[in-house]
């Protein structure tokens, strides 16, 4: 027996295919008299830190809506978590304490699966902070049969892991996801855990925060930290474990904006695993990258964007395997905002060489 | 692309539909992804067909662009699955029908839980019947970290085969 064949075996049956070849042929020849668009890879949004560069004034100057295009959903269904969130709505969340064991949302599915997006978070008092180490897993419980599990951390989560087609819900139908501390409950004091499900929304129908007044000001200009700094050790290590290209600081690239045109510089392709664009606004936009005069399409889960007034810092990998860039080959790569004016910053990291540790 | 580039396409992607929607299956394990995996990867196939056929091995090509689409939508730090440190432990009271889904179940979870370039490899290797520089130049590692992410993923499957069976690579 190959082992093709006891793969095929665990396979089973393939279901009906539940995308249209057809459509999917006319979208490609839609975007073909638009001009070429490539993919990127995935994003990643990481707090903390602070940044180099301006840019951006002169552009389109549209304000987002600060109120929800949508009707409400009250703050008692959501425990705690906003209504809009990283460009999800939030139709359920619940936050409960450790000891409390579990926690159950039920909600009804407003928009395709494909937009769903789930946030798993850990929310500790200063006094539980010492005992961070003995905070339990969290499992979440997605049918019978699956379940994934999550670090209890205060990072947010997206995107169960494997999300089985099982708990996959059409528009209109009710669901539920369970979350369940592993093992006994534990009585860390104050410590609590939560869950919000969230479905993306577009950029123009999202409830954005209100405006700060003061304005929190320019992005601070103090340098993007490293990634040592950016990141926490366990994530990088899982990172190098798996083989991920982490971006080389050491070689960033900063982008010197002219405040009235969009931000780009000339580079060199460093290798499959291409570019880390760090980029922090300090209002809601979104940007459009090229590389080569070429438009990288965004992420599956949208535009690379800004949700909010936080300044948070975005890292964006855009690897493009598609345009078949030799290491060293030079490039230009250039970011645009879309829809505001208004203050942001950037630069460019190529992902190091490092091949993945053995 | 033109009406007879078009035809070709339309033919190669008739004929690799199903392949390619099992090997999405095995990396994500989850048929509605496997499906905007493969959608995905079928357009851009379709941006650069005539690049991907003057390749020199095109299901390799394709399949490379399938894995870097799984690979890219899989990048988040913060999303994280933790590896088992050990496989479940296998039932031994169950029914013959039971065993043989939970072990089918089983295979699929604990392919899951292997990290995802080690997954990849996996998949790529001994599914998708690839060669290990083929593997290599599409993971963009080396061809010796190909082979010990190889093993290492079988080790971890192997010992969920049914009843210890021996099994070769297909190729």
């Amino acid at each position: 027996m190959s082992y093709r064949s006891v793969f095929d075996q665990a396979i089973g049956e393939t279901p009906p295919i539940g995308f249209d070849v057809e459509a999917a042929i006319r979208r490609e020849r839609r975007r073909a008299r638009r001009g070429p668009l490539l993919t990127a890879a995935a994003v990643v949004v990481v707090a903390g830190g602070a940044a180099v560069v301006v840019g951006g004034g002169g552009l389109p100057a549209s304000v987002p809506p600060a109120q929800p295009a949508t009707p409400t959903v009250g703050p008692d269904a959501r425990g705690g978590f906003p209504e809009y969130l990283d460009g999800t709505r939030i139709v359920a969340g619940a936050m409960a304490p450790l000891s409390g064991g579990s926690i159950t949302l039920e909600f009804t599915v407003p928009a395709p699966w494909a937009e769903f997006v789930l946030f798993v978070r850990c929310h500790w008092s200063d006094q539980t902070l010492e005992h961070r180490h003995q905070l339990p897993p969290l499992d979440l419980t997605l049918s019978p049969t699956e379940t994934a599990r999550f670090p209890c951390e205060d990072s947010t989560y997206t995107d169960p892991p494997g999300a089985p087609v099982e708990v996959r819900a059409g528009v209109g139908e009710a669901h539920t996801l369970v979350l369940a501390v592993e093992g006994s409950p534990r009585t860390l004091p104050e410590a609590r855990f939560g869950m919000a499900v969230g479905f993306r929304v577009p950029f123009d129908e999202y409830g954005f925060p209100p405006r700060p007044d003061p304005d929190r000001g320019t992005p601070a200009l103090v340098g993007i930290p490293p990634l040592e700094e950016r990141l926490d050790a366990e994530t990088l290590a899982e990172m190098r474990e798996a083989g991920v290209p982490l971006p080389d600081s050491d070689a960033r690239t900063v982008l010197h904006a002219d405040p009235s045109r969009p931000m780009r510089a000339e580079v060199t392709w460093p290798g499959p695993g291409g570019y880390h664009l760090l980029l922090r606004a300090d209002r809601p936009n979104l940007f459009e990258v090229r590389i080569d005069g070429a438009v990288v399409e965004p992420t599956r889960r949208g535009p690379v964007a800004v949700w909010d007034y936080e300044q948070t810092l975005g890292w964006y990998e855009f690897t493009v395997p598609e345009l078949d860039l030799a290491p060293g080959q030079p490039v230009e790569i250039e970011v645009v905002p879309t829809v505001l004016a208004g203050e942001w910053i950037a630069a460019l990291e190529p992902a190091a060489a490092e091949p993945p540790r053995e | 692309m033109t009406p007879a580039d078009e035809r070709e396409y339309r033919d190669f992607v008739a004929a690799r539909l199903e392949p390619l929607r099992r090997a999405a299956y095995l990396l994500c394990r989850d048929w509605h992804t496997a499906d905007d995996l493969v959608s995905i990867t079928i357009g851009k196939v379709y941006r650069h067909w005539r690049r991907v056929r003057a390749a020199d091995n095109v299901d390799a090509y394709v399949r490379g662009v399938l894995t870097h689409a799984w690979l890219d939508e899989r990048r988040r730090p913060w999303r994280r699955e933790e590896p088992a440190a050990e496989p479940p432990e296998r039932g031994t009271t169950a029914a013959p029908g039971a065993a043989a889904v939970a072990e089918r179940l089983d295979l699929l979870t604990l392919l899951a839980r292997l990290p995802r370039r080690q997954r990849a490899v996996v998949v790529l290797r001994f599914y998708c019947d690839l060669s290990v520089d083929a593997t290599a130049e599409i993971l963009g590692i080396s061809a010796g970290t190909v082979k010990s992410y190889g093993a290492r993923g079988l080790a971890s499957l192997r010992l969920l085969m049914p009843h210890n069976e021996t099994v070769g690579e297909s190729s």
